[in-house]
């Protein structure tokens, strides 16, 4: 049988939207539904029921009564539900409120005048033809006929132009003219009314849209296959929400029936009515503010029409816009520096389940037959395999001795993940190409996938429970594309600006600070501990001997056993004291970085030199030396660093935030000077003599100029706790090397918290003319704006406390708010740019071919191919080869 | 007082009309048609008679809605490709081409 869906490709022309008719309605169903109930006693499909056979098929064995093909085959088809009275549709709410207001409640006609109409029209058509959305002008039109107080076509019984009321609509479907209920039937009536002429210049097309189709007359009823009842494990059968709520209009709708032609009450009549109305408003939407939703027996709400499209699990973004895959696993990650930025430790649970299919060919049957003949439960086996004839068999630790045996060319066996194969790995939000990158696996014991904390940074991962996802790639070509494209190692140069973003963080960059900071006389064990995992097979000459004739080296010369050899470099390190003028070579903090031919002979290695975002070092080495031992140059630096950091320790404790009493002392006299000054600038204020700064008020004046000098103060003080720390504290070391924290944040342990700001300004919000009952009002001082003249170790106090907690919400609210808005930003940018490409002449182009950018960024550049668009690399490459400078 | 002249603005790139042959070179190293290139709203060809009659009388056209601003300064016609020399960030100067439609 050929069950192949023909592929021909064809080309949507045009997309006619429209209000469906009651003609249409009926004419598109298969049959009148008028049973409430689905099945009889025996389990069959009732004749005229929800489940009739017409309506299409679900059960197998069961053939369709209209189309005559089985389960699966046919697509369903609509039947009908006719209404014994008309129905508003809620989702045309709006428009039928529009609509009734801007026409006569006599004649139907649109209450403008014939020019008038005219116009609009015209406008219509010109915003057509140019292919401009008519919704501004529409609701203008609206607006102007609503205007209308009589209608300009007809006369009511006294002969006086019909008089039009104000009708106030409530939720959710009550329309008030004059304090009476209008009627669905009324309202339909008098959209019958309006001619068609009528109803182009609000924009309508009559010939697809009549205004009384908005108000339901037939109710259709979607197709069994839209709405497949399931059967429970007991046998029982359950329904689908779209069934239970159409029994229920069935229902009301019968009872309706029998009562009208049974003449009762008017207010039984009405209340059947809105009943109907109820069950009718709920099929579409179970969720129109002011209506009960309609729930099940154990009160869960159902999911009608409208809930099933909504939302993030809707039909558009769940299903259509939604993509779930096979193959792939999730689990928390967790660091492991000792393996290589290239590898992603697995766990074993995981790795037993994934598996990649191969061919039994004659080159590997024999690595094949062993996976299989290990079964399931031995780590690298096999779980399925699959025969010449496509069956797939599960390998059990019963038949996988057969099955190895039987194993023949062509099958394929699908083995479980081992060592060295290639997975990609993604952690959401997925905002750069580098949030998925390909990985060798490392298969671990435990339950947590581990990496390499390098690539922390282009994942933007961290520990605090992070969970990533993991794909593993069926294909041979999928495996090599991802190690060419997507390896870790070739996305070390972030294409954003051109650097480093995978590189050395937190302890890699204290580490080498300490190592290559000073002379650190490394005897030859230490040496060899710390180059352990280098591969090194030799020691340079040592750079001296102690007393007793033991040699030892220094740092600088272990950190340049890592460096390739040929490299020449020369930048200020981070450390750098940024002297008037630098000093080059002789720098007396030896913070300027000199490494010729891969040796390190003067400087400090810190972030400027390998972390990631910034690394020279780094830098230079992929660039220079290829992705393979930038790779490998990463992995040293990282394991010799965590040695590194590990020989002399490197620990913070509260302790580390102490500082002595004459700092304490000199703290508190700056901020005593700077609190007078305030005090001076006040009273020079109050006394009307400051001079305002250009393009300010007095006001804003006194506001910065208190700004800046409690601005002052504060760097003051974390200037003298710094100096006091002294840079052998672990802080300092941290801060100056670009390891970890700033000194700013050592300023508000140690130091003085400073100003907390809402909005860049000092806080004034709270009571009237003052921030607190605790301060006067009018009270201009530093304290009494949030001014935090104490450091988090000494304490706040509850005032400062309290403004402490007003600035902090502030940033949470941003960092909320930020998220949220970046995120839409990039879904827009993405859905606008996504099928952009650059060509092989350079130019970008869209889909089309038409142009968009002549060359790509305007200058054709692969950011991570240059030198961050500097003309040094020229000179350097000029001066490697010719010995000369280049000027 | 002199008129105030949108080409002399700072940040408005310098905008030239383009010679048939000169297109035709453009066209070739790019191996495209005109349609390929970026457009820039013209004036359309049925109001542009109009159009020009009300400049000299109130200095400002019905006919300019959305049509852009340097196009009616040059005077491009529906057709003209005008070369556009921007000052780039990456790379000094840079060319962009678009074509006037209506
Ligand atoms: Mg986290
Ligand atoms: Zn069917
Ligand atoms: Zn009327
Ligand atoms: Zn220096």
């Amino acid at each position: 049988m050929d069950n192949k869906i023909p592929s021909i490709p064809k080309r949507i022309g045009s997309v006619k939207f429209g209000l469906i008719s009651p003609r249409e309605i009926r004419k598109m169903s298969v049959t009148a539904v008028i049973a409430a109930d689905t099945y009889d006693d025996d389990g069959y499909p009732i004749d005229m029921g929800l489940m009739d056979l017409r309506l299409g098929v679900i059960d197998p064995g069961l053939k369709c009564k209209t189309c005559s093909s089985r389960a699966g085959e046919c697509p369903g088809h609509f039947g009908h539900i006719e209404l014994v009275a008309p129905v508003i549709h809620v989702g045309f709410n709006k428009m039928i409120r529009k609509i009734l207001r801007a026409i006569c409640p006599k004649c139907g006609r649109l209450s403008l005048e014939p020019a008038n109409k005219e116009e609009y029209l015209r406008q219509l058509a010109k915003l057509k033809e140019i292919g401009h959305l008519p919704d501004s002008l529409i609701s203008d039109i609206f607006k102007e006929a609503a205007k209308a107080k009589t209608c300009p076509y007809c006369n009511d019984a006294d002969g006086n132009p019909t008089k039009k009321t104000v009708i106030k609509f409530e939720k959710p479907v009550e329309y008030i003219e004059d304090g009476e209920k209008l009627t669905p039937s009324e309202i339909r009536d008098r959209f019958e009314n309006i001619p068609d002429e009528d109803v182009r210049v609000f924009g309508m097309d009559p010939d697809n849209a009549r205004p009384e189709w908005m108000i339901l007359t037939v109710l259709p009823v979607p197709p069994v296959t839209v709405r497949p009842s399931i059967t429970l494990e007991s046998g029982q059968r359950s329904e689908d929400d779209l069934t239970h709520k159409l029994v229920d209009i069935i229902r009301i709708n019968q009872r309706f029936q029998e009562n009208r032609d049974a003449g009762a009450p008017q207010l039984i009549i009405e209340d059947l009515w809105e009943l109907l109305q109820y069950h009718i408003t709920t099929f579409f939407d179970n969720e129109v503010s002011g209506v009960p939703p309609a729930r099940h027996r154990s009160g869960r709400p159902l999911k009608t029409l409208s809930q099933r499209l909504k939302g993030k699990e809707g039909r558009f973004r769940g299903s259509l816009s939604g993509k779930r895959v096979n193959f792939s696993a999730r689990t928390v990650v967790s660091p492991d520096p000792n393996l290589s930025i290239n590898e992603v430790g697995v766990p074993f649970p995981i790795a037993r389940q994934m598996t990649i299919p191969i061919k039994v060919v004659s080159r590997n049957i024999d690595l094949m037959r062993m996976y299989v003949a290990r079964g399931t439960g031995v780590h690298p086996g096999a779980n399925y395999v699959i025969r010449e004839d496509g069956r797939r068999i599960k390998v059990t630790d019963v038949n996988c001795g057969e099955l190895s045996e039987k194993l023949g060319f062509g099958w394929t066996v699908e083995r479980q993940l081992a060592d060295g194969d290639i997975v990609l790995f993604n952690r959401q939000p997925s905002l750069h190409k580098m949030s998925i990158m390909a990985h060798y696996i490392k298969v671990l014991p435990n339950k947590t996938f581990r990496l390499n904390p390098c690539v922390c940074p282009p994942y933007n991962a961290d520990f605090d429970g992070d969970e990533m996802n993991m794909h593993v790639l069926q294909t041979e070509e999928s495996r090599a594309e991802a190690k060419i494209l997507m390896l870790v190692q070739e996305n070390i140069l972030s294409p954003r600006f051109g650097g480093a973003i995978i590189g050395g963080i937190h302890d890699h960059i204290s580490g080498l600070f300490l190592l290559t900071r000073n002379e650190n006389f490394i005897s030859k064990n230490g040496a060899l501990e710390l180059l352990r995992k280098a591969d090194i097979r030799k020691l340079p000459e040592p750079a001296g001997r102690h007393g007793n004739g033991e040699p030892y080296w220094n740092g600088k010369q272990i950190f340049s056993q890592i460096l390739p050899k040929g490299l020449e470099l020369e930048f200020p390190a981070k450390v750098c004291f940024q002297c008037e003028v630098c000093k080059k070579g002789d720098c007396e903090y030896d913070s300027y970085v000199i490494i010729k031919d891969g040796e390190l002979l003067k400087g400090t290695i810190d972030e400027n030199a390998i972390g990631a975002f910034k690394g020279i070092v780094l830098d230079k080495v992929v660039k220079e030396y290829g992705t393979t031992i930038g790779a490998k140059f990463i992995d040293d630096v990282t394991r010799l660093a965590i040695r590194g950091v590990m020989r002399t320790g490197l620990s913070f404790g509260i302790a580390d935030e102490d500082v002595p009493n004459e700092a304490k002392l000199e703290i508190s006299d700056a901020m005593a000077k700077a609190e007078d000054e305030v005090h001076n600038l006040i009273q020079a204020y109050d006394a009307n003599e400051l001079e305002s700064l250009p393009g300010r008020t007095l006001a804003e004046t006194i506001e910065m100029l208190i700004m800046q000098k409690l601005g002052k103060a504060r760097d003051q003080a974390g200037q003298i706790a710094g100096n006091h720390l002294g840079l052998e504290n672990s802080a300092v070391i941290m801060a100056k090397s670009g390891a970890r924290g700033s000194m700013l944040n050592l300023t508000q342990m140690a130091a003085c918290v400073g100003q907390q700001a809402v909005r860049g300004e000092r806080i004034r919000r709270g009571y009237s003319d003052r921030t607190l009952p605790h301060f006067k009002k009018d009270d201009l001082a530093a304290d009494a704006h949030g001014f935090v003249k104490a450091s988090y170790k000494s304490g706040l106090n509850p005032t400062e406390y309290f403004f402490h907690a007003i600035g902090g919400r502030e940033g949470l609210v941003d960092t909320a708010v930020r998220t949220s808005q970046s995120g839409y930003l990039q879904r827009r940018l993405v859905n606008a740019l996504q099928d952009l490409e650059v060509q092989y002449d350079g130019s970008v182009r869209e889909t089309r071919g038409v142009v968009v950018q002549f060359k790509y960024g305007e200058d054709g550049i692969d950011s991570t191919k240059s030198d961050y668009s500097k003309p040094e690399a020229v000179h350097r490459i000029v001066r490697s080869v010719t010995g000369k400078e280049v000027d | 007082m002199r008129k105030f002249r949108l080409l002399d603005h700072n940040s408005v790139p310098k905008h030239e009309i383009m010679q048939e042959d000169e297109i035709k070179v453009l066209l070739n190293t790019y191996q495209i048609d005109k349609e390929r290139l970026p457009k820039i709203k013209g004036i359309k060809k049925s109001v542009e008679k109009v159009g020009k009659k009300v400049t000299k009388k109130v200095g400002k056209k019905i006919s300019d809605k959305g049509v852009d601003p340097v196009v009616i300064e040059l005077g491009a016609k529906i057709g003209d490709v005008i070369k556009i020399t921007r000052i780039s960030q990456t790379a000094g100067e840079s060319l962009y081409y678009r074509l006037v439609i209506e």
